[in-house]
Parts: C-alpha cells; structure tokens; sequence
C-alpha cells in the first residue's frame, strides 16, 4: 500500500507547504457578544476551535478548575482561572465519543490554565474569578496550540491585561527535515514539540513534547516552532488592531 | 437572575391576560429572531449553527457510518449533546436526546438510510450547546432540524449495487463486498428532499388559557406547564406535555391550541 509522501525531495509537504509555512490562520474575536465577556474564534487549517470567556467575576467556590481547585480559591490575592474544553464528537474524521473527563483533554485542561496563571496579571484581580471555556469542532492537528491561541483572543477581547499574547505553534522533525506547524497526517508520523512564547519575544511560556527525539534535533525545531510562534504573534495582533479600530469607528471618535 | 415574588406574578398575570402581553412586547406565536448557518464544518456529512438573540447558540455536527443492518434491533440514528455548565448524564440531556431520537426514529424510513442489502448508514447527531438561557429543546430541535437538511450521503457506485444482485441470485448466502462510494463529494446525494424533510420538535408554555411558542427563561419559569409538539411535514406527529414548574392544570384543554399555532408558525 502506498504511503502518502509526508515530504518530497523537492521540499513540498502532503497539502504543498514549504518546511516554514505555517498553514492559514483565520481568526475572529468578539464573536459571541451576547453570551460572554470575551471570545474569539480560531482556525488554523482545518483545526478550529471557539473559546468564550466570562470573568473577571465572583468565584462560584472551588474545586471547579481540576486538581487543587480549592486551594487556589483560599488563595485571596490572585485571580482564579478555570478552562473546560468540549472536543466534539465529529470533530475528528472518524466520530468518537469522548467523555468529560477524558485525561487528555483534562490534562490540555490543566496546562493551558498554568500558562495563562502566568502570562495574566493576576495580581490586578484579587478574589475574582476568570472562566474559560473552549470547544475545539474540527481537528486537524494542533489541537492545543489553536487551543492556547484561542484563549490568548479571548483573554484580549475580555479586556483582561495580560503581559503578551501567548501564542503557540506545533514543529516536528522529519528524518533531517524540520516542518512548521503540522497537520494530523504529519503528527502521526513524526515526532514534534508543541511551543508557547509570551508575544514575540524569546520567553518560552509552554514546551511539551510526548515522543522520542534525538538532542541534537531539539535545537532546530525549538527555532522552527519559535519563529512560527512570532508569525501567530503577528497575525493576532493584526486581528486584534482591526478589531479595535472598527470598535472605534462605530462609536464615531 | 431569579424574580422575585412579586416579578413573578406581574409577569405570570400578564401573560395570562387575553390578549396577553409579553415582557419583550412578542406575539404570542411569534419566535424571536435568530441567525442561522449550515454546512460550516467540511469535516462532517452535515452540520448547522444556530444563535438566538438571548446569547443561546448550539452547533451540531451528523457524521453517517456504513453499519450492516442484519441485526433487527439496530437504531440507525444516535443523537447525543453537550450542554455548557451541565453536568453530562443530568436529566435535561436524557430529556432532550431522548426526544429528537423518538421523533427521527418515528419518522425517518429505514430505506433512507439502506445502502445494499446488508449495509446501511447509521447517523450519529452531536450537538453542543454553547450558551442558553431559555430551554435548550427548540433551539437544539431546530439546529438538528437545519443540520439534517445539510446533510449529505456518497454516492454509490452502481456497479457494487449490480454485482451484489448477481452474487445474491447465482449463490445464495456468498459474502458480498463493501459497496463502493464515488470519492467525488460533488456527486453526493443529500439525505432530505422532497418526499422526506426532518421532524422538527418545539417547546410552547402555557399560561392560563394562553399559549405561547418560543418561550424565555422567565415565561418557562412562570408558566403552568409546557407541551412539546413534534411536528413533521405538515403534521402534528407527537405530543407530550411537561412540567416547567409544579402543576399541570388545564395543560390538555389548550393542546388543541397549540398545535394549531404550531402549525402555523413552522410551516
């Protein structure tokens, strides 16, 4: 049976990408008016995901955020996140039911809720609460980086400030090859490092990689993803800045 | 918010009143406006997103697989949500699965769905609802309803279809192979036309002698009971009632009401 050729000799990737493109990005914040203080909805090829934000508002009590949820809620003099996230159903290609507290999405869960303690002010909200909930509807790939993405949107849209954009982006490692931002086929097939920076600095907000991968290849990728972390950076603020003019000239100033 | 005592008995007498007189100044059979879209996930058969104008959204997403159907007690359609801020398996999912199941099952043809003899298409509807604030049951009825209309099924290749007749006549209990699709998604056949459009199931309150569709929160919460009516081409084709607060009275007198203005406003 023949394999797709995840990269030919002439540097051309499955859905013809060059090894630095990363796929397109459409996003969209202050989508969901009615329903939340923030929200946002991202697409990175076929990857999408909505994130809605309510907050900063009064801690419904603890124990909602995962593990330690009490302990953080005692904890007066920093805001309080929690992060849900919904995987649909259909959202992969075969349909496939996941339960609520499916361990991978708790675990995403729990690490986007670490970043964000981090790249929020947080001591600018004691004894609030900030609820972030995310539904990922098709997935391609990537799933947490459009995840981290999303909720950076949102975050920004609820006004809540924030050091930076926290933004992330996938890369992996074919034989010698290093390919940006990679979709399911790809993942399947390579190892790869999820990266989140704080804006487009050099700061490394987040590093997960789950497969085997030699040290001498972990330099170029941890580059590759950097920079196509700084593109992201680019595109969501360009985003953002029309948003915000539009804002201002409904109102008319 | 929750109303107070005295809210909730100015809101309750006037929407008992004739003509009665809702808080956001609606006719009685009047729904409120909402925004619609379909086919917005390529990676599913049909998919459709509704928003009300209270903030309430639900997406829906129906992906068909090739079942074989020799087993008699097969349900060829699932239907599943999730509802934001609810905890999974909670009454109000049982209650709202449950009755978009019946009402398909009810009237959707097994023929719809049968590919070969052996093999048929088994529909797995999934609905998230993002946000509500009124009853989610018309406003997931109606995104399931749009996604349904959507949807759309591969098309069989014909000749699988005459080489599993050939097979069958020649040798009677021989295996057949898979059937075969066209890979090609711009022949794919849509499930809904003419002959067979999706039931559509709706919430209405009553309020004295009063019938109201598409109720808010509050209207459900004051209301002396709720019917859903299942509704499809045309017809009535089920009635149930619920209880949106403790009793029931005069519940079946106004029925008849109801789904004559149901009938009216969905078609």
């Amino acid at each position: 049976m023949s394999r797709p050729e995840i990269y030919s000799p002439e540097g051309l990737r499955i859905d013809g990408r060059r090894w630095n493109e990363v796929r397109h990005v459409r996003c969209a914040i202050n989508t969901h008016q009615a329903s939340s203080d923030g929200s946002s909805i991202i697409e990175q090829g076929n990857t999408k995901v909505i994130c809605n934000v309510v907050g900063p508002g009064e801690p419904t009590g603890g124990g909602v955020g995962g593990s330690g949820g009490n302990q953080r809620a005692k904890d007066d003099n920093r805001v309080i996140l929690t992060v849900k996230a919904v995987v649909a159903p259909f959202s992969t290609i075969d349909r496939r039911k996941r339960s609520g507290n499916d361990n991978r999405v708790q675990e995403m869960c729990l690490t986007i809720q670490h970043i964000f303690e981090e790249a929020v002010m947080g001591h600018l909200q004691p004894r609030s609460q900030i609820e972030i909930s995310l539904y990922v509807l098709s997935q391609d790939g990537g799933m947490l980086q459009a995840c981290i993405n999303a909720v950076s949107l949102a975050l920004v849209d609820a006004g809540i400030p924030m050091y930076d954009y926290v933004c992330a982006c996938t890369a992996g490692m074919y034989d010698k090859e290093v390919l940006l931002d990679l979709n399911r086929l790809e993942e399947n097939d390579m190892p790869f490092l999820t990266m989140a920076t704080l804006g487009a600095t050099r700061k490394v907000a987040l590093m997960q990689l789950e497969t085997r991968v030699g040290i001498d290849r972990l330099e170029p990728m941890m580059a590759a993803a950097m920079s196509g972390c700084h593109h992201l950076r680019d595109v969501m603020d360009a985003e953002v800045r029309k948003h915000g003019k539009s804002r201002l000239a409904r109102t008319g100033v | 918010m929750p109303l107070s005592l005295s809210e909730e008995s100015y809101l309750a007498s006037s929407l008992s009143l004739r003509p009665p007189c809702r808080p956001d100044g609606r006719d009685q059979h009047q729904f409120r406006p909402l925004d619609a879209s379909a086919g917005i996930l390529p990676a599913t058969n049909g998919s459709a997103r509704i928003r009300l104008c209270d903030g309430g959204e639900c997406i829906v997403g129906i992906k068909a697989e090739v079942v074989e159907s020799r087993k008699e007690d097969v349900a060829l359609v699932e239907v599943q949500c999730d509802i934001a801020g609810v905890q999974s398996n909670s009454p109000l999912h049982t209650f709202l699965c449950t009755t978009l199941e019946t009402a398909l099952r009810n009237t959707l043809p097994a023929s719809r769905l049968s590919i070969i003899h052996r093999y048929t298409y088994k529909l797995f509807i999934d609905g998230i609802i993002l946000d509500h604030v009124s009853h989610p049951l018309t406003l997931f009825s109606m995104t399931v309803y749009l996604a349904l209309l959507d949807t759309r099924l591969p098309k069989l290749i014909p000749s699988a279809d005459v080489a599993s007749t050939t097979t069958s006549t020649s040798s009677s209990d021989q295996p057949i192979g898979l059937p075969q699709f066209e890979s090609d998604w711009q022949e794919s056949v849509p499930l809904c036309d003419k002959a067979w459009s999706p039931p559509l199931v709706q919430l209405a309150v009553l309020a004295g002698k009063n019938v109201f569709v598409d109720p808010t929160g509050e209207e459900a919460g004051v209301g002396d009971g709720a019917i859903v009516v299942s509704w499809h081409q045309g017809k009535v084709v089920g009635l149930r009632t619920v209880n949106t607060r403790d009793s029931s009275k005069q519940v079946f007198s106004a029925s008849r009401d109801v789904t004559e203005a149901l009938t009216r406003v969905v078609s």
